[in-house]
C-alpha cells in the first residue's frame, strides 16, 4: 500500500509540475502584452524591460498559485458539504453504512473510519472528499443506500476509501485549482486582447511597423497567444488520463481489500443501468456531481473526461477469476482492455501476494445481485430510495401490525401516534428517548424508554382530555367495513382490518371506543 | 577517498532505511492485532445484550444460550494468538446455534433491538474477520521483506523474525460466522 501512495504520488507530482510549468508560460505570455500595452517601444531598454516585466509578473502568479495550492494542502475542510445538500448519516438510523465504512476502514488500516453522509438523490452515486484518512468523508446517495447490498456497498465504499489513500482528492484539487488560474489568466488575455484592438490605444500598433525585429516579435506574441489558450486543453488532457487510472486503480483496491469483486462490480452494473433510467429525473443533480471542485465521483455511465467507460470496469472486475489480488486485477485488465497496465505497483504484482475470494456475506433480505435491465427496473420499483431521504431528514417510522409504514415527520411534536388505517395507538420510541435523555440529562438505553412510558400511561388510564360525558361507546355489528356518526355529527370510517380499542373523530377529536 | 565516502554514506543510508521500513512494518503488525482485540472485546460486549433481548421470547432454549455465555466467558479471559484463536472457534459455533434457533421465533424476528443488535453482531463478525485480513497481510508483507534479498542481510543481522499469520485453528471458523436471517 505504502509503494502504491508514493508511485501514485510522484506521478502527480510530475503532472502538477507540468501544469504549473504551463502556468508560469501563460502568465509570461501575458504580463508580456500588458507591458506591449502600454509602454513605448522607442525608449531604451524596452526590450529588456519588457522581459523583465513579463518575467516577474509571470512570478507573481507562481507565488499566488503556489499559496493557494499551500492552502489545499493545509485545508481541514471538507468543502463541498455546503454545496450538495448533504445530511450526515446518523450512526443510529444509517447503521449499515456507517457499520461498512467502518469494517472498510479496518481492512485498509485506517484508524479512525470518515464520517458518512447521505445526498438526499434517486442517483446513484459514491464520492469521497477531504485530504487524508484523518481528514476526510464519504457520501453516498439514498438512491444508491436503496438498493445495494452489503457485498456491493462494502465494494464502493472500498473504491472510495482507496481514492483517500490514494490522496486523490487532494490532487484533484490542486490540478483544478491550477486549472483554474490558467483558465483565469487565458480570459483576462483574451479579452484584453479584444478591448486592445478594439480601443487602438496601444503602442503596439505603431511598433509593428517600426520596431527592430518586430516580424519575429510579432511571431512570438501569436505563438504565445495561441499556446495560451490551448494551455487549458492540455492540463486537461495529462489530467483525464492520470484520472481513469486511479479509477481503474482503485477498482484494484476495492477488490482487493473486500476480498471480493463481484460485490463492486454488481453496484457498478446497478449504476450503470440506473444512469439511463434515472438521468431525466435527476439531471441537475448529477451534472453538478460530475463537475464538482472537490471529491471524486466514483462513476459516470460512459466514461467523460475523468471516468473510463464503466462496462470496461465491469468486465474487468468480472474477469477476476482466481484472486482478488492486484495481479488478478492486472490479469483482467489485460485481457480486457488488450494492453498492459502500466499503473500498477510492481512489488505487489508478485505472486506471492496472492489474495483468494472470501464468499459473499450477502444477507437474504437484501436487494439481490443483477444481470439484466429488467431485474434492476424491478430492484427499483421495489427500493425504498425515498424513505431513506425521509429517514435522514429526522422523518421516525413505525411498522404497524396492521402492515402499513407510518411515516412522521420531524415537526410532528407528540410522544405518540394513531395509526391512520386501524387506530392502534404507537409509542413514538426515538422521541421518547429523545425527550427523557434530556429530562434525565442522560442518554437513555434503546427499549428502556418504552418501559419507562409503559408504566406511566398504565398507572393512569383516564384521558385529561375528555369528561365521561363526552364518551361515546360503538358496539361493532360484523367484520366488514362500518360507518360511525360522531356526536358532532362526524363520521368515521373503520375498516375490516381494524382491531384497535377506540378510534378518534377526525372532526372533533372525540375518542369513540369500540366494541 | 572522496568516492569511497560517498559510497559509504550511500550504504548507511540505505541500511537505515531499510531498518526503518522494517521497524514500521513491525509496528503495523502490533497495531493490527490490537484492532483485532478491539474488535474481539466488541463482540464480547455485545454477547450480554443480546442474551438480554433473547432470553424473553426463548425460554426453551436455556442450554443455547448458557453455551454462549459460557464460551464468551472462555473467550474473554483466552490469551495469546492461538488461544484466542481457539476460544472464538468455540464462541462462533455457539452464537451459529444460536441464531440459527432464532429462526423459530417470528416475534423475536420482529424485534426492533434484535434487529439492531443483529446487524451489529454481524458487522462485529466483518471487522473481526477484515481485521485479520489486514493483520495477515502486514505480516505477508513483513515476512517478505525478511525473506527476500536484500533487505533479508539486514533482517537477519537486526535480528527481525519472522511473524505468525492469525490462523484459524477450529473448523467452524472456517466457514466465515454467517449470520443468517
Amino acid at each position: 500500500m505504502e509503494e502504491l501512495i508514493r508511485k501514485n504520488k510522484q506521478k502527480s507530482l510530475v503532472l502538477l509540475f507540468f501544469a504549473f510549468v504551463i502556468m508560469l508560460v501563460v502568465g509570461y505570455v501575458l504580463g508580456d502584452l500588458f507591458y506591449s500595452y502600454f509602454h513605448n517601444p522607442r525608449v531604451p531598454n524596452y526590450a529588456q524591460d519588457r522581459m523583465k516585466f513579463a518575467l516577474s509578473f509571470a512570478a507573481v502568479i507562481g507565488v499566488i498559485q503556489a499559496i493557494r495550492t499551500v492552502l489545499i494542502f493545509h485545508s481541514k475542510s471538507v468543502g463541498l458539504f455546503k454545496m450538495l445538500n448533504l445530511k450526515p448519516a446518523d450512526k443510529d438510523k444509517f447503521s449499515k453504512l456507517n457499520n461498512v465504512i467502518a469494517e472498510m476502514s479496518i481492512a485498509a488500516g485506517i484508524p479512525e473510519p470518515p464520517p458518512a453522509y447521505i445526498i438526499p438523490s434517486p442517483a446513484l452515486n459514491a464520492m469521497a472528499f477531504g485530504t487524508d484518512p484523518e481528514n476526510c468523508a464519504i457520501a453516498v446517495t439514498s438512491g444508491l443506500l436503496a438498493i445495494c447490498n452489503r457485498d456491493e456497498l462494502q465494494g464502493v465504499i472500498a473504491h472510495e476509501l482507496s481514492h483517500i489513500i490514494n490522496r486523490d482528492s487532494l490532487f484533484l484539487e490542486v490540478c483544478r485549482s491550477t486549472l483554474g488560474m490558467v483558465v483565469m489568466l487565458r480570459d483576462f488575455l483574451l479579452r484584453s486582447l479584444y478591448w486592445g484592438s478594439m480601443s487602438g490605444a496601444s503602442y503596439r500598433g505603431s511598433s509593428s511597423s517600426k520596431g527592430k525585429g518586430s516580424a519575429l516579435n510579432l511571431v512570438f506574441v501569436v505563438l504565445g497567444i495561441i499556446f495560451a489558450i490551448l494551455a487549458p486543453v492540455m492540463i486537461q488532457i495529462i489530467y483525464f488520463a492520470l484520472s481513469r487510472e486511479r479509477e481503474y486503480l482503485a477498482d484494484a483496491e476495492s477488490a482487493h481489500l473486500t476480498r471480493y469483486p463481484p460485490g463492486l462490480a454488481s453496484a457498478l452494473t446497478k449504476i450503470a443501468y440506473s444512469t439511463h433510467s434515472m438521468d431525466d429525473v435527476d439531471k441537475v443533480t448529477s451534472a453538478s456531481f460530475i463537475d464538482q471542485p472537490y471529491g471524486d465521483v466514483i462513476v459516470n455511465n460512459k466514461g467523460s473526461g475523468t471516468h473510463p467507460p464503466i462496462w470496461n470496469r465491469i468486465r474487468i472486475l468480472k474477469n477476476m477469476a482466481g484472486g482478488a489480488g492486484f495481479i488478478d486485477y492486472q490479469k483482467a485488465y489485460n485481457e480486457v482492455m488488450q494492453h498492459k497496465a502500466d499503473f500498477m505497483p510492481e512489488s505487489m504484482l508478485s505472486s506471492k501476494f496472492n489474495a483468494p475470494f472470501r464468499g459473499a456475506e450477502s444477507l437474504t433480505d437484501e436487494p439481490a445481485f443483477i444481470e439484466s435491465k429488467e431485474q434492476f427496473n424491478a430492484l427499483v420499483e421495489n427500493s425504498r430510495g425515498e424513505d431513506i431521504v425521509r429517514l435522514s431528514e429526522d422523518y421516525g417510522f413505525i411498522n404497524c401490525e396492521c402492515g402499513i409504514k407510518i411515516k412522521i415527520p420531524p415537526e410532528y411534536k407528540k410522544l405518540e401516534i394513531k395509526c391512520p388505517r386501524c387506530g392502534r395507538n404507537h409509542i413514538l420510541e426515538f422521541k421518547l428517548q429523545n425527550a427523557l435523555a434530556d429530562m434525565l440529562d442522560e442518554t437513555v438505553e434503546t427499549g428502556a424508554a418504552a418501559g419507562i412510558i409503559h408504566e406511566v400511561l398504565n398507572s393512569d388510564k383516564g384521558d385529561p382530555d375528555y369528561s365521561d360525558e363526552d364518551e361515546q361507546v360503538y358496539h361493532r355489528k360484523n367484520e366488514g367495513w362500518e360507518e360511525i356518526t360522531c356526536k358532532c355529527g362526524g363520521k368515521v370510517q373503520l375498516s375490516p382490518t381494524f382491531v384497535g380499542s377506540f378510534v378518534h373523530c377526525r372532526k372533533c377529536q372525540r375518542k369513540i371506543k369500540i366494541s | 577517498m572522496i568516492i569511497i565516502l560517498v559510497i559509504v554514506l550511500v550504504a548507511i543510508l540505505y541500511f537505515v532505511g531499510i531498518y526503518n521500513a522494517l521497524v514500521r512494518m513491525r509496528n503495523q503488525i502490533k497495531n493490527a492485532w490490537s484492532q483485532i482485540d478491539v474488535q474481539l472485546k466488541r463482540r464480547h460486549d455485545l454477547i450480554p445484550n443480546l442474551i438480554e433481548t433473547v432470553k424473553g421470547y426463548m425460554q426453551h432454549e436455556r442450554e443455547t444460550l448458557e453455551n454462549v455465555i459460557a464460551a464468551r466467558a472462555k473467550a474473554v479471559n483466552a490469551s495469546g494468538v492461538a488461544g484466542k484463536a481457539e476460544a472464538e472457534g468455540y464462541l462462533n459455533t455457539a452464537l451459529d446455534k444460536l441464531l440459527a434457533v432464532v429462526e423459530n421465533y417470528p416475534n423475536l424476528k420482529a424485534d426492533q433491538s434484535f434487529a439492531t443488535l443483529q446487524e451489529e453482531l454481524s458487522s462485529t463478525e466483518n471487522r473481526i474477520a477484515f481485521a485479520r485480513q489486514y493483520f495477515n497481510d502486514s505480516v505477508l508483507n513483513f515476512n517478505n521483506r525478511v525473506e527476500i534479498f536484500p533487505s533479508n542481510l539486514i533482517a537477519s543481522s537486526m535480528n527481525f523474525q519472522k511473524e505468525v499469520y492469525f490462523e484459524i485453528k477450529d473448523a467452524a471458523e472456517k466457514e466465515a460466522p454467517q449470520v443468517k436471517f
